[in-house]
């Protein structure tokens, strides 16, 4: 599901295990040349977590930053897509936490997610209502909650995908997206479906 | 509804944005976020530090050199010394430096953390900065050097120009804008090793270097330990695990052979890969890697030329190519070849009109 764009200025690029190889090897243009592939996925994803444009800079940064230093610690080269998206989301994690920290110390707004951008995504009703459904009341949910529920609804995930991007097993991932539906009230039609 | 809703849910990215992010990204790690009560604590140190140097010393003008043995010592805020040339050095803050200005030369001795360096180029006059062993001499460029007492590595990272990094026992390097170089990842400090205990002469031949699991041994440790994995052939083996290599194992022999200081073996490594197995994935690859390795580590550049001609021509992509078509523009600059620079110059201008080296290839052949 975390596909990037493959594309780069110059037209198609080498494959990601070659560009891992020589940004282990210490090439900068191969560590730039893996950002620029990369950037939109893990913007993208950033994004959706955090649901709001404020704090996806300092995320990815952090993600790329973190993931480029630990390159010698992925173990196929060719998953740089998918290792990545495990950073971001870890990352995602630490940045929520501390958001709800500074919150309750008072030195963070609670304010919902300003939903503007689901406004003029340009998207269909439908999808426009399923959006507003998740973020209009997302910051009242703790981020173990928060995470699996817009990797499978947002980002379309397998239970399985969600489960191993958030280290859980797949019982905890099913428990912790059914109580974060439940809190939203969100409608599930795959529990109604059983 | 099948599509998933993440198509619809994407943040405002321009050119300008990815730009900034990278940026951040490509610049030194900063240190890690300590927790809340220590930030403010920390906050408020700085605060009261601030206030008692503004006003005790709101400003320390640049120290002018002229001639002698001078010490440059930092307290907690950097410290500016002018030479009599124009060039200056900024010591970082806790920063020693011994600065000895001599007839046709000007010798700098980073005793303890670092300092930037910007220098007035004189081709009569050598500049040379001296850390831990290690030599850096200027030839004419703003540069980075410093000492890492906990970890004992001295790192080079040059800013604008060129830089030659020299070394004991170690071929010299050659750093340009934007290369940075560290003494651990290019030396390995030399460990004692073993020699095999042969009992008998069937014992030496099972000890030869191309045991029939050196290769599964090699695989096993060559990401994690670069140095490790070229001890399992030594310099003496390599040559016949050269021979015997697939293209894969010959890819990773020169990668182990390079992160280990050994630019020779890699060199042969990825040469037998790149004129051994031309229609292998990794060959362009490699020939980059061998240029990379001829012009920066063997100071060939010849034969990096030859090796770049080579990349461009079994590149399996476009960016690969991209590059190294950059590169050999560079190489050819080096080896004087005006008339060829510029025609490979003004052609991957053409090529890569929004080529990611753009800036720098538009500088060469002048």
């Amino acid at each position: 599901m975390l596909a990037a764009n493959t594309s780069t200025r110059s037209g198609a690029g080498p494959s990601d295990a070659a560009l891992v190889v020589s940004a282990r090897a210490g090439e900068d243009w191969a560590k730039e040349a893996l950002f620029r592939r990369h950037a939109r996925m893990a913007n993208g994803l950033a994004f959706r977590l955090m649901g709001q444009d404020d704090d996806v800079d300092d995320l990815v940064q952090e993600s790329f930053t973190h993931a480029l230093a630990s390159l010698h610690k992925l173990e196929n080269p060719q998953a740089f897509s998918a290792w990545l998206g495990g950073i971001v989301v870890r990352t995602a994690y630490r940045l929520l936490r501390r958001r709800r920290l500074l919150a309750r110390f008072g030195l963070r707004s609670t304010d919902p997610v300003d939903l503007e951008w689901v406004q003029s995504s340009g998207a269909p009703p439908d999808v426009m209502a399923a959006l507003e459904e998740i973020y209009a009341r997302i910051e009242t949910l703790p981020p173990k909650l928060r995470v699996p529920l817009v990797l499978r609804r947002v980002e379309g995930m397998s239970l399985d995908e969600v489960a191993k991007l958030t280290s859980t097993s797949l019982a905890t991932v099913k428990r912790r997206i059914r109580e974060a539906e439940d809190t939203l009230g969100i409608h599930n039609e795959e529990r109604r479906g059983r | 509804m099948t599509e998933p809703l993440a198509k619809w849910a994407k943040p405002t990215l321009d050119d300008a944005r990815l730009a900034r992010q990278w940026s951040a990204i490509s610049k030194p790690k900063r240190a890690a976020r300590p927790p809340l009560v220590f930030a403010f604590a920390a906050a408020m140190g700085v605060t009261a530090f601030a206030t008692w140097q503004l006003t005790r010393a709101p400003h320390m003008p640049p120290v002018i050199v002229q001639a002698g043995v001078t010490e440059l010592i930092s307290s907690e805020a950097p410290s500016t010394l002018v030479l009599s040339d124009g060039s200056r050095i900024t010591a970082t803050p806790r920063s020693h430096l011994s600065i000895e200005p001599a007839s046709g030369s000007t010798r700098i001795v980073l005793v303890s953390g670092g300092a930037d360096f910007d220098i007035r180029h004189d081709p009569s006059r050598k500049f040379v900065v001296v850390a831990r062993g290690v030599t850096v001499v200027d030839t004419g460029t703003r540069f980075h050097v410093e000492y890492t007492e906990r970890d004992g590595d001295v790192r080079v990272t040059v800013l604008e120009g060129s830089v030659r990094v020299e070394r004991a026992e170690s071929a010299p390097s050659s750093l340009i804008a934007g290369d940075s170089w560290t003494s651990a990842s290019a030396h390995a400090e030399p460990t004692a090793v073993t020699p095999p205990q042969i009992a008998s002469a069937d014992a030496a031949h099972v000890a030869s270097p191309v045991q029939p699991d050196a290769f599964e041994r090699f695989a096993a440790i060559a990401e994690r330990d670069p140095n490790g994995a070229f001890d399992v052939f030594g310099e003496s083996g390599y040559p016949r695990a050269i021979t015997r290599a697939t293209p894969k194992q010959l890819f990773e022999l020169g990668d182990a052979a390079r992160l280990s200081g050994h630019p020779v073996q890699a060199a042969d490594a990825f040469d037998a890969l790149r004129t051994k197995h031309p229609t292998d994935a990794r060959a362009g690859l490699a020939a980059m890697q061998l240029a990379r390795v001829r012009e920066e580590t063997l100071h060939d550049p010849a034969g990096a030329e030859s090796a770049l001609r080579d990349a461009i021509a079994l590149a399996p992509d476009a960016t690969l190519r991209e590059d190294a078509e950059a590169r050999r523009v560079g190489v050819l600059q080096a080896m004087n070849e005006r008339e060829a620079c510029i025609v490979a110059r003004d052609a991957y201008l053409a090529k890569y009109p929004q080529g990611i080296h753009r800036s720098s290839v538009e500088k060469r052949c002048k």
